[in-house]
């Protein structure tokens, strides 16, 4: 899943990347990137970054779908 | 003794700094001479002396050792030379983020993602890319050269890959 796609399917994201200060939204590689690629740029660890992506997705929907991100999305 | 940082605040309050007045440094000249206010805000770092003259005394002081205006023309020419090295430095830089903003522009529209990087994939030319941004060629080329040294692109005859898209967009970001 890109990053463009990401916003799309859940813009709840955009919160955490401005919480964490980093440039992915309206960024020109959004349909490029993949979460794996933006953690390895900012030095941040995949999970901690999904982790913090499933939190805020989950609290927006109210516990009515279950989302999980796995590696390979 | 001392040091003496001269600001500029602009719309919004936010402060520029013009320069800093170390010892043995003249400052604020210009309202000596021109009888005007020096429009910029002047803050002791550290604890500063300063001495002062004003205009009578100064051009008095000026008529009987001209060696002082002679001095003053050289001072004045210091700092005229440092700006414009400041505003050339400036003005490429400009130019520099004008050819990211473009690269990162067309990345988005035809990029493809291959293991080096973002591909452009199209014939971009570095004539093409020089019309597009307004700049020279010549200017293309050098700004080229020097980011792929630095991995930020790896051009090839016309197809140009982004190998480092994040290090050009903190770059147009001023970051």
């Amino acid at each position: 899943m890109t990053i463009k796609e990401l916003l799309e399917h859940h813009p709840i994201s955009i919160k955490v990347f401005i919480k964490r200060k980093m440039l992915c939204v309206g960024c020109p590689t959004e349909s490029y990137h993949t979460l794996e690629d933006v953690a390895k740029i900012y030095g941040v660890a995949l999970g901690t970054l999904m982790e913090s992506l499933q939190e805020a997705i989950q609290t927006t929907m109210h516990g009515s779908t279950s989302v999980k991100f796995t590696e390979r999305s | 003794m001392g040091l003496i940082k001269l600001t500029k605040f602009h719309e919004q309050g936010k402060a520029v700094v013009v320069r800093f007045i170390k010892p043995g440094e003249l400052t604020a000249a210009i309202a000596v001479f021109k009888e005007s206010l020096y429009p910029v805000t002047a803050e002791a770092v550290s604890h500063s002396e300063l001495v002062g003259w004003d205009k009578q005394g100064m051009v008095a002081l000026m008529a009987e050792y001209p060696q002082l205006a002679v001095n003053m023309l050289g001072v004045a020419f210091d700092r005229l030379q440092d700006l414009q090295a400041r505003y050339l430095e400036l003005f490429a830089e400009q130019v520099e983020q004008r050819i990211a903003r473009a690269l990162l522009r067309i990345m988005r529209q035809s990029g493809r993602k291959t293991n080096e990087g973002i591909l452009i994939d199209f014939p971009l030319s570095r004539q093409g890319l020089a019309d597009y941004t307004g700049t020279t060629v010549y200017t293309v080329s050098r700004v080229l050269s020097a980011w792929e040294k630095k991995g930020w692109v790896i051009s090839r005859r016309e197809r140009i890959t982004v190998s480092d898209p994040h290090a050009l967009v903190l770059f147009t970001e001023n970051r």
